[in-house]
């Protein structure tokens, strides 16, 4: 019997677990968030916390004892930048030292951690596949900085952990029916500011997909760093026909210029800088999601895009 | 000229062709050859283009070529070559004449600097045509699967050299292709190629406006900027291709890739193969034009 602890129950992939999870036998899931989880189940239960209290390790740590938990899974990260550096920071790189910290403190030893494929960097030097083995470049971005220091933390806890069963998912891009996750929100933007002249193949994960690598995850032994992405890539400019959506084509500076003074008026997912993923190559290798976890996307890009 | 092909989709009639008839546009994305692999080829593009890389092969250059018998017919292989012309087509025409020779059975990869990869426009149609980034993880990748790869090691050194030193290669960069060759077992099959220097006399390059466009060097050709994009036409000078003996590197053990002396050895030999095919070609030419 598994008995899961999962932050983050109001992400994309947190809900659409939960609704899967539903009333399934061998899984008992205790959510950890502010707020209640939006699916009730005999098997779902829910305790309040509040990850920037300085305390929250020792009330996480209480829980995970009273409900005898051995697996957790913490899906309560920022995967865009906030306005406010500061937030994003306290979540994703001291939140996650916490929830480490209440696992080692009750002996909780498999640890699930959402990170992101952004952690690669956007590079003119970038191969055509990025390996899991590859190393991550930040390149000076705080947001992607903080990714990358929370993901040492979950390898370190593997390292000094005796036994510990860590997975660290990277997540490239993800869309799907009702799913607001950047990528998503981009493509479905009314005017899609695309830099002229570049148009390189990506590949997008349907949320299903994302969702069966991370049930993967909770089964299998130690699986480690696994890229979540998916198939058959495809240009940026299909995708924004197969979604409906305006590609307008601006010079690289331009476009770069349009995505950050409408991220600051918060009509745009992301901050300018984000288009150097959408310009040098950037797609994941995704053999070991395929070996190791057993998920072969069900979706291809097209079709993700399509289904979203 | 390809570039005007693909630049103004206009969304808004194939959106309204979408809400009527969706089964047109979807039915046309199933077939076998609107797939793109990793490195952004694609095989419709690929063939949508063929028309006017053959007319640019046969009729505007009037390739020559020669040794073809020397690159394998299949299996992995490193084709290294001369480079030339600020836009390199070099590296199209050498799989052309390959694939020619062997239709439908050679596949071959003509490496780019990143430079040019990067251009706008011309960089994406290169990519679609089969063209992937100079780069060690990359050209490893295709040859462990048993591509081919055509190689540029004068690299950026090669494309930007004035036209007084046309045809006399430059250095060969850290002998890269060499070790990748030991690493992988692939033969390396020397290649010359001339008239390519024709395509785009480069008479200087200009520092100002590179830094301002961002590119490494800023062409000045009796054409362009003269006459504006129309100058980045092609000359149609007579274009030569000649393939040298194979150089086996399989009888070398592996961690031979790490002795500098060998590769530096090895590497010098083949840039001393290619000038001496290049010499070769020039003196049997009567005129640059007719050949």
């Amino acid at each position: 019997m598994i008995v899961l602890a999962l932050t983050g129950t109001r992400t994309d992939l947190g809900r659409v677990f939960l609704q899967r999870a539903a009333g399934k036998r061998g899984i008992r899931i205790v959510t950890l968030d502010a707020l209640p989880p939006q699916v009730e189940a005999r098997n779902i239960s829910f305790c309040k916390i509040d990850l920037l209290d300085p305390a929250v390790h020792f009330t996480v740590g209480d829980i995970l004892k009273k409900e005898k938990c051995n697996a957790f899974a913490h899906l309560a990260v920022f995967n865009t930048p906030t306005k406010d550096p500061d937030i994003s920071h306290e979540i994703n790189v001291i939140g996650t030292m916490k929830m480490l910290h209440a696992c080692r403190m009750t002996g909780v030893k498999k640890f699930i951690y959402k990170s992101t494929a952004l952690v690669y960097g956007a590079h003119p030097s970038n191969p055509a596949l990025l390996k899991e083995t590859h190393p991550c470049r930040p390149s000076g971005h705080s947001f992607i900085e903080d990714k990358q220091e929370a993901e040492k933390m979950v390898l370190n806890f593997g390292e000094k952990v005796r036994d510990a069963d860590i997975t660290i998912l990277r997540a490239g891009f993800i869309t799907g029916k009702s799913v607001s996750t950047f990528f998503s929100r981009y493509i479905h933007m009314k005017a899609v500011p695309v830099a002229a002249g570049y148009n390189p193949v990506i590949q997008v994960l349907h949320i299903a997909d994302a969702v069966r690598a991370f049930e993967a995850s909770i089964s299998k032994k130690n699986p480690g760093i696994v890229n979540i992405a998916g198939d058959s890539p495809v240009p940026l400019l299909s995708l924004t026909r197969a979604a409906r959506s305006v590609p307008v084509l601006m010079p690289r500076p331009g476009a770069h210029l349009a995505l950050d003074s409408l991220w600051r008026l918060g009509a745009a997912p992301f901050p300018g800088y984000f288009l150097d993923y959408l310009i040098f190559p950037f797609l994941l290798d995704n053999t070991k999601m395929k070996k190791v976890l057993g998920v072969v996307p069900k979706y291809s890009t097209l079709e993700a895009v399509r289904a979203s | 000229m390809a570039q005007k092909k693909r630049t103004p989709r206009t969304p808004r009639t194939r959106k309204t062709q979408h809400a009527t008839t969706t089964a047109k546009p979807s039915s046309s994305r199933r077939q076998p050859l609107a797939y793109y692999d990793e490195f952004g080829f694609n095989p419709m593009k690929a063939e949508e283009l063929r028309n006017l890389i053959e007319f640019l092969y046969h009729r505007w250059w009037r390739v020559k070529t020669e040794g073809v018998q020397h690159v394998p017919s299949r299996g992995r292989v490193i084709i290294v070559a001369n480079h030339a012309g600020f836009i390199p087509f070099d590296g199209l025409v050498i799989k052309h004449a390959v694939e020619e020779a062997y239709p439908g059975e050679r596949p071959l990869r003509p490496l780019i600097e990143n430079p040019i990869y990067y251009l706008p426009f011309i960089g994406t149609i290169f990519q679609r045509l089969g063209c992937v980034r100079a780069d060690q993880e990359n050209a490893e990748r295709l040859l462990n699967s048993d591509f081919g790869i055509i190689v540029f090691p004068e690299g950026i050194k090669g494309i930007s050299k004035p036209y007084k030193e046309r045809y006399n290669l430059q250095r060969f960069g850290r002998g890269g292709f060499v070790r990748l060759a030991i690493k992988t077992r692939s033969p390396i099959v020397p290649a010359a190629i001339v008239g390519s220097e024709e395509t785009y006399p480069l008479l200087r390059t200009l520092k100002l406006p590179a830094r301002v466009l961002n590119l490494p060097f800023f062409p000045v050709t009796p054409f362009f900027p003269l006459f504006g994009l129309a100058g980045l036409l092609p000359l149609p000078s007579r274009w030569f291709v000649q393939f040298g003996e194979p150089v086996d590197t399989s009888r070398y053990p592996q961690n031979a890739a790490e002795d500098d002396i060998l590769v530096n050895e090895l590497t010098e030999r083949v840039r001393s193969t290619i000038q001496k095919m290049v010499y070769h070609l020039l003196s049997q030419r009567r005129s640059v034009w007719f050949g």
